[in-house]
């Protein structure tokens, strides 16, 4: 899996809390991308096994609203997404540069 | 119709166009889902004014338009074209374009030389090139028409949301 920017946000969102399976719109606010973006990265994360999804049950409101299809990580998810951004944090952190201040550098 | 069915109605004709990319064993379903999701944007009140609404409406189905090339499961000429190499989409273009320069050419050679033909043979000549174009122009506007009703049958029964 190759972690690209968007996908990294979508991981952090469906981590933020695993218990709770979120629908499309939602994840589409909470990572601010748009549907073309996102839902792709949903099929193939649930292809390679990584997100399952459900359909919630028929809404018993008069509203008429169809039901909503519902996102989750599965147990395999949690732990290669997890394994991914800790990748790419350890990346971010050797590839930023050190900055060290005159007064740090002469107290030592 | 009040805006909000219009605007839940444009919606959907994008996912339904949109969903035209994906296998038939996936279509109806992505179509369900995203039209659901539509339906909850347009109900969700806390969004206002209602402009706001149906403007994130029509950008979230409109977004499944682009989004569906890049879908995994897409079987779209446009998919097919992407995920060939640079290179070889270029040799094709070439190629395609040289074809293109060849048949104009051999058409206008023909039509130049069919007056000069024409003549030559006298008047069975032109009898027969009148009744050889007329069969021609028949023959063409029967394959089209046959084609365009198959066409149309074929997107009618592919059609998602739509009973057949």
């Amino acid at each position: 899996m190759k972690l690209t920017g968007p996908l990294e946000r979508v991981l952090r969102v469906l981590l933020d809390d695993t218990s709770a399976p979120r629908y499309g719109y939602d994840l589409m606010k909470a990572a601010r991308l748009p549907s073309g973006t996102l839902y792709p990265m949903l099929a193939r994360l649930q292809a390679d096994g990584l997100v399952t999804s459900e359909w919630e049950p028929p809404p018993q409101d008069a509203s008429g609203r169809p039901p909503r299809k519902y996102y989750q990580l599965t147990g395999e998810g949690i732990r290669v997404a997890r394994l991914e951004l800790a990748h790419a944090s350890a990346a971010a952190q050797r590839a930023a540069p050190v900055t060290r201040s005159p007064a740090a550098g002469s107290a030592q | 119709m009040n805006p909000t069915a219009a605007v839940r109605s444009a919606a959907e004709h994008l996912i339904r166009r949109a969903c035209r990319r994906l296998p038939a064993g996936i279509r109806e379903e992505c179509y369900r889902e995203w039209t659901a999701e539509t339906w909850a944007i347009l109900s969700d009140t806390s969004a206002r004014p209602a402009a706001r609404r149906y403007l994130a409406a029509l950008r979230y189905a409109a977004g499944h338009i682009r989004g569906t090339r890049y879908h995994p499961h897409a079987q779209s000429p446009e998919r097919a074209w992407l995920a060939v190499p640079t290179r070889q989409r270029l040799r094709a273009v070439t190629t395609t374009t040289a074809l293109a320069v060849c048949a104009v050419s051999a058409l206008s050679g023909l039509a130049f030389m069919f007056p000069v033909v024409r003549s030559a043979a006298g008047g069975f000549g032109e009898a027969f090139g009148n009744i050889v174009g007329i069969a021609a122009s028949v023959l063409v506007s029967v394959i089209f028409l046959v084609d365009r009703a198959a066409r149309r049958r074929r997107s009618a029964d592919d059609e998602p949301g739509r009973e057949t």
